[in-house]
C-alpha cells in the first residue's frame, strides 16, 4: 500500500514539477544537496552492473548524490544527449565508446575536462591525448562461444565459412554492434559487404543492445554471441565455470575504449570533475573490471586470476576520426548487406 | 472554431514538416537499393498476411454459418473481436512463448521443419498478423455469409442446385461485394503494422516502412531519412486508404446476428471438414493467450517486477484515459458541429455553415489516412527546434492517442447525435432549459449508450499504443506496452507474460463495456 501511494506521489509531483507551480522550492531543494546527473547505459546500471558500487564509493567522498539516468546502449546514449541538445539534465556522460568520440565532439556536446592527464596513469598503450574524453575501461570485440557444445573456430574467414548460428547486436545502437562494424571494415575492408551477406546467412537475430543477445546467447539459442573478450571472466568468478570461453580470431581484434565526458551544459563541473578522477582511481578501476567485465585503463590494477585466464589479442582498427568520416557509409551498406 | 484549428493544424504541421519544412527529406535514398528492398518487404508481407487472413477465415465463416450444431459460436465470435482489437504485444509475447527459441511448440516444429525453425523474420510477421486480422475476416464473412436470406436458400433447395451451382448462385455474389474492401483493409492494416515487425521481424533482413521510420529517427537519429521515408508511407498507405475505401465499408463492430434462419443441410464429409477446421483455427486463436497463464506463474510470484508493473499501468492508464477522454469530447463537438443542419432543410452547400459542417467531419476522419506513425514523425522533427521532447513529449502521446482514436469515435458517435438532432432538438429547444441542465438532463442521457461505446473503443485503442510512444516516450514513464516489449526483448518470459495478461485484462474492461448492450 504504501508504494501504491508513493507512486502516486510521484505521479503528483511529476505533473506539479512540469507545471512550475513548485518553482521555489525546487531551488529549496536543490540547494541541500548537491546532485550529479550522469547519463549512462542500461548494463552499466543495472543491480549485477558496476553502477551501484561506483554510486556508494563515490557518495562516501563526495557529500553529493549521484543520480544515474540510462538508455538502451552506447549509440542511444549518444542519440538521446543529441536530441536533448541544450536541455539535458546531463552533467556527466558515462559510456560513450572511442568511436564516436569524434563524432560527439563535433556535434558539440562535451567539453574540456581539464585534468593534467600525465597524473593519470593511463596505460601508455592507448597513447591517451584527448583533452575532453577520459578513458574508464577497455575490451577486444570477440564472439563468445559455450565450450561444451561448439568446437570453436580461429579464424572470421573460418566463422563466416561454418554453419554456425551467431547473434550480433545492431550498430545503429548498439556498441558491441558498432564494433563489429568496425572489425569487419578492417578485416574486409573493401570486401566487407560480401562478409556482411555471409554474415546474415549464419545471423540468428540481431538484437537493439547487448544484454539481449547475451540472454539469448545463454538460453542456447546460438552457437556465438558478441561480446568481449573479457566476458568469460564473469562466468569464471560469478558462477565458477569455464564452460563459456572467447574465440581468438587470427585476423585481430577490434578494441574498445569506453569514455566519459563532462557535458557542455553540465551544471556540475567540479562534482563532475571530481567524478571523472574518482572513475580512474583504483578502486573505481577494480569495481569497473570485475562487475562491467572490462579491462582497467590504469596501470597496475589488481586484478582476480580469471583475467589472467582471457583471450590476449591483438588489436586492429581505425583512428576515431576515421570512423567517424566512415561510420553512415558502413551502416548503409551493412543496412542494405543484411537486409537482400 | 478553436478544436477545428488545433486538429487540421496538427496535420498541417505534420506536413509541412513533411515537405521539408524544418529538415528536407533525404530524396537520394530513393537511389538506395536498401529503400526498394524495404518497401517490397512491407507490400510482400501484407499481400501475404492479408491473402492468407481471407483464404482461412473463408471455409471456417461458411461452417459457422451453414453448421448449426457448431458449439460455442457466439463466444467464439466475441473472442475474435477481442483478438482483432488486441493490443498486438500481448499476442507477440504469446506467440514467443509458443513458438519462440524455448517455446512449447518448438521442439515439434523443430521436428517438422528440421533444425531451421525461427519465429522471428518473416514466420513470425505473418504468424502474428493473421491472428490479429483472421478474426475481422471470420466476422465479416459470417456477418455477410448470415446475410443471405432463409427464402433464397429454400428457392435453391427447390431448384436442386448442386454445392457448386449453389455457391457459385448464391453465395458468391454476398462475398463478392466485401472482399476487395476486406482484402483491402487487412492490407492495410499490415502495411501500416509496427508493433509485431519490430519485436518479431528479427533484424533488418525483415523490416517494414513503419519500422524503417522509427530506426531512422531513433536508431540513427537522421531525420531527413525519417522525413523521406515518412512522405512514402503516407501516400502508398493514403492512397491505399483513398482506393479501398471506395469499394465499400466493413461491418466488424455488429453483434453476431442469430442465426435462427433455415440452412440446407451441408453433406457430412463437409460438415466434419468444418468442425476440424474450426477447432485448427479456435485452437491457433486461443493457445496463444492462454500459455501466458502458465508462463507468468512458473518461476513463482517472487522475482516478478510488480513495482514496474504497476508504475507502467499507471503511466498506461493516465494516457489511455486522458486521450480517450480528449477523443470523446472531440467526437461529441465535433459531431454536432457536423450535425447542426437538419436533414429536413435543404442543405445550403454554399453556405458557411455548409462549410464548417463538412470541415468538421474533414478534421475528425482524416487521421484515418495519415497513419500514426507519420503524424508523430512530422509533428517531432517540425517542433524539435522549439521544443524539449524529454519534458513534453507526455503532452504529444495523449493529444496523438486522442487524433488516433477521433476517427473512430467520430463515426460510431455521429448517427446517435444526428438522430438526437433531427427527432429531439426542436421539442428539447423548446423547453428553454438552461445550457447545463439542457446537457446533462436531455442530451447526454440520450447519448449515453454511444458514448459509452465510443469511450470504451478508444481506451482499447489508446492502451494498446506503441508507435507514438515509441517517438515521444520516455523511460521514466514508460507505458505497459513498451515494458512488455523490453521484457520480451530481454527474454523475461514470466514477466512480460504477467505484463500482458494484466494489459488485456485492462483491454477486456473496456470491451465489456463495448459488447453491453
Amino acid at each position: 500500500m504504501d508504494k501504491v501511494i508513493l507512486i502516486m506521489k510521484q505521479y503528483f509531483s511529476y505533473f506539479l514539477w512540469r507545471s512550475f507551480l513548485l518553482l521555489p522550492l525546487f531551488f529549496i531543494g536543490s540547494l541541500s544537496a548537491a546532485t550529479l546527473n550522469v547519463y549512462t547505459y542500461s548494463s552499466f546500471t543495472s543491480d549485477w552492473g558496476p553502477g551501484p558500487k561506483l554510486k556508494k564509493a563515490f557518495e562516501d567522498q563526495c557529500d553529493c548524490k549521484l543520480n544515474y539516468v540510462s538508455s538502451d546502449d552506447g549509440v542511444s546514449l549518444l542519440n538521446r544527449l543529441r536530441l536533448e541538445g541544450k536541455n539535458t539534465q546531463a552533467d556527466v556522460v558515462v559510456g560513450l565508446d572511442d568511436a564516436l568520440m569524434t563524432e560527439t565532439r563535433s556535434l558539440g556536446l562535451v567539453q574540456p575536462h581539464g585534468l593534467n592527464l600525465a597524473d593519470l596513469k593511463l596505460k601508455p598503450e592507448l597513447n591517451w591525448q584527448a583533452a575532453d574524453f577520459i578513458p574508464f575501461d577497455l575490451g577486444y570485440f570477440a564472439f563468445v562461444y559455450d565450450r561444451q557444445k561448439t568446437q570453436p573456430v580461429h579464424s572470421m574467414a573460418e566463422l563466416l565459412n561454418s554453419n554456425a548460428r551467431i547473434i550480433y547486436q545492431d550498430p545503429r545502437t548498439s556498441t558491441p554492434g558498432q564494433g563489429l562494424l568496425i572489425w569487419m571494415q578492417a578485416i574486409y575492408g573493401e570486401q566487407a559487404e560480401q562478409a556482411w551477406q555471409k554474415m546474415r546467412q549464419r545471423t540468428v537475430t540481431v538484437t537493439k543492445g547487448w544484454s539481449e543477445a547475451y540472454n539469448l546467447f545463454l538460453q542456447g539459442e546460438a552457437d556465438y554471441v558478441l561480446s568481449y573478450s573479457s566476458s568469460p571472466a564473469y562466468h569464471l568468478m560469478a558462477e565458477k565455470s569455464d564452460r563459456y570461453a572467447a574465440v581468438l580470431f587470427s585476423e585481430g581484434h577490434a578494441r574498445q575504449v569506453e569514455v566519459a565526458a563532462l557535458t557542455k551544459f553540465s551544471k556540475q563541473l567540479e562534482l563532475g570533475k571530481q567524478f571523472l578522477t574518482f572513475l580512474l582511481s583504483e578502486e573505481a578501476q577494480q569495481i569497473i573490471a570485475v562487475n562491467n567485465w572490462m579491462l582497467p585503463v590504469r596501470e597496475g590494477v589488481e586484478l582476480p586470476d580469471a583475467f589472467s585466464q582471457l583471450i590476449q589479442p591483438k588489436a586492429i582498427g581505425f583512428t576515431p576520426e576515421e570512423i567517424h568520416q566512415q561510420r553512415q557509409a558502413w551502416i548503409r551498406q551493412w543496412r542494405s548487406a543484411v537486409s537482400r | 472554431m478553436l478544436l477545428l484549428a488545433l486538429l487540421l493544424g496538427s496535420s498541417g504541421l505534420a506536413l509541412l514538416a513533411l515537405t521539408g519544412w524544418q529538415t528536407a527529406p533525404q530524396v537520394q535514398l530513393w537511389q538506395d537499393p536498401w529503400f526498394w528492398q524495404v518497401l517490397k518487404f512491407t507490400l510482400w508481407q501484407a499481400v501475404l498476411s492479408s491473402f492468407i487472413s481471407v483464404l482461412l477465415a473463408l471455409p471456417l465463416a461458411r461452417a459457422l454459418v451453414m453448421d448449426k450444431q457448431l458449439p460455442a459460436k457466439a463466444t467464439f465470435l466475441r473472442w475474435c473481436l477481442l483478438c482483432f482489437v488486441m493490443p498486438s504485444l500481448i499476442l507477440i509475447t504469446g506467440l514467443v512463448v509458443m513458438f519462440g527459441f524455448t517455446g512449447w511448440l518448438t521442439p515439434f516444429l523443430n521436428l517438422v521443419f528440421g533444425e531451421g525453425w525461427s519465429l522471428y523474420g518473416l514466420t513470425g510477421i505473418l504468424l502474428a498478423h493473421v491472428f490479429l486480422n483472421l478474426p475481422l475476416a471470420i466476422r465479416v464473412l459470417t456477418s455477410q455469409w448470415g446475410s443471405i436470406p432463409s427464402s433464397v436458400w429454400k428457392m435453391a433447395a427447390q431448384l436442386q442446385l448442386k454445392g457448386w451451382q449453389r455457391f457459385l448462385l448464391v453465395e458468391w455474389p454476398a462475398l463478392r461485394s466485401v472482399l476487395p474492401a476486406l482484402l483491402g483493409f487487412i492490407f492495410l492494416l499490415c502495411f501500416n503494422s509496427f508493433a509485431v515487425v519490430l519485436a518479431l521481424g528479427g533484424g533488418p533482413a525483415a523490416t517494414t516502412l513503419e519500422v524503417a521510420i522509427f530506426q531512422a529517427l531513433k536508431y540513427n537519429f537522421n531525420p531527413s531519412e525519417a522525413l523521406f521515408l515518412a512522405v512514402t508511407q503516407l501516400i502508398v498507405a493514403g492512397s491505399l486508404f483513398w482506393f479501398f475505401n471506395r469499394w465499400g465499408k466493413l461491418e466488424w463492430l455488429a453483434p453476431a446476428s442469430g442465426g435462427q434462419t433455415w440452412r440446407p443441410a451441408t453433406n457430412l464429409f463437409t460438415r466434419w471438414l468444418g468442425r476440424g477446421f474450426y477447432l485448427c483455427i479456435a485452437l491457433y486463436l486461443t493457445l496463444p493467450v492462454l500459455g501466458l497463464l502458465p508462463t507468468a506463474i512458473s518461476q513463482g510470484l517472487a522475482g516478478l517486477p510488480w513495482l514496474k508493473l504497476l508504475k507502467a499501468s499507471g503511466w498506461s492508464l493516465l494516457f489511455a484515459l486522458t486521450a480517450s477522454l480528449l477523443a470523446v469530447l472531440m467526437a461529441l463537438q465535433l459531431s454536432w458541429m457536423s450535425s447542426t443542419q437538419p436533414a429536413y432543410l435543404p442543405k445550403k452547400t454554399n453556405s458557411l455553415e455548409g462549410f464548417i459542417t463538412r470541415l468538421a467531419a474533414l478534421a475528425a476522419l482524416h487521421h484515418l489516412i495519415i497513419p500514426g506513425m507519420v503524424l508523430s514523425v512530422g509533428l517531432y522533427i517540425f517542433f524539435m527546434p522549439f521544443i524539449n521532447w524529454m519534458d513534453w513529449g507526455w503532452l504529444a502521446i495523449i493529444w496523438l492517442n486522442a487524433l488516433i482514436a477521433l476517427p473512430f469515435a467520430f463515426s460510431q458517435l455521429k448517427p446517435a447525435v444526428f438522430t438526437y438532432q433531427v427527432n429531439y432538438q426542436r421539442l428539447a429547444a423548446s423547453l428553454g432549459l438552461p445550457f447545463g441542465m439542457y446537457w446533462w438532463r436531455v442530451v447526454l442521457p440520450y447519448l449515453k449508450p454511444a458514448l459509452e461505446r465510443v469511450a470504451a473503443i478508444s481506451l482499447v485503442l489508446t492502451l494498446g499504443d506503441f508507435a507514438i510512444f515509441g517517438i515521444f516516450g520516455q523511460p521514466n514513464y514508460t507505458t505497459l506496452p513498451w515494458l512488455i516489449y523490453e521484457l520480451a526483448g530481454s527474454y523475461q518470459l514470466a514477466a512480460a507474460a504477467l505484463a500482458s495478461l494484466w494489459l488485456l485484462g485492462l483491454a477486456f474492461i473496456g470491451l465489456m463495456l463495448l459488447e453491453r448492450k
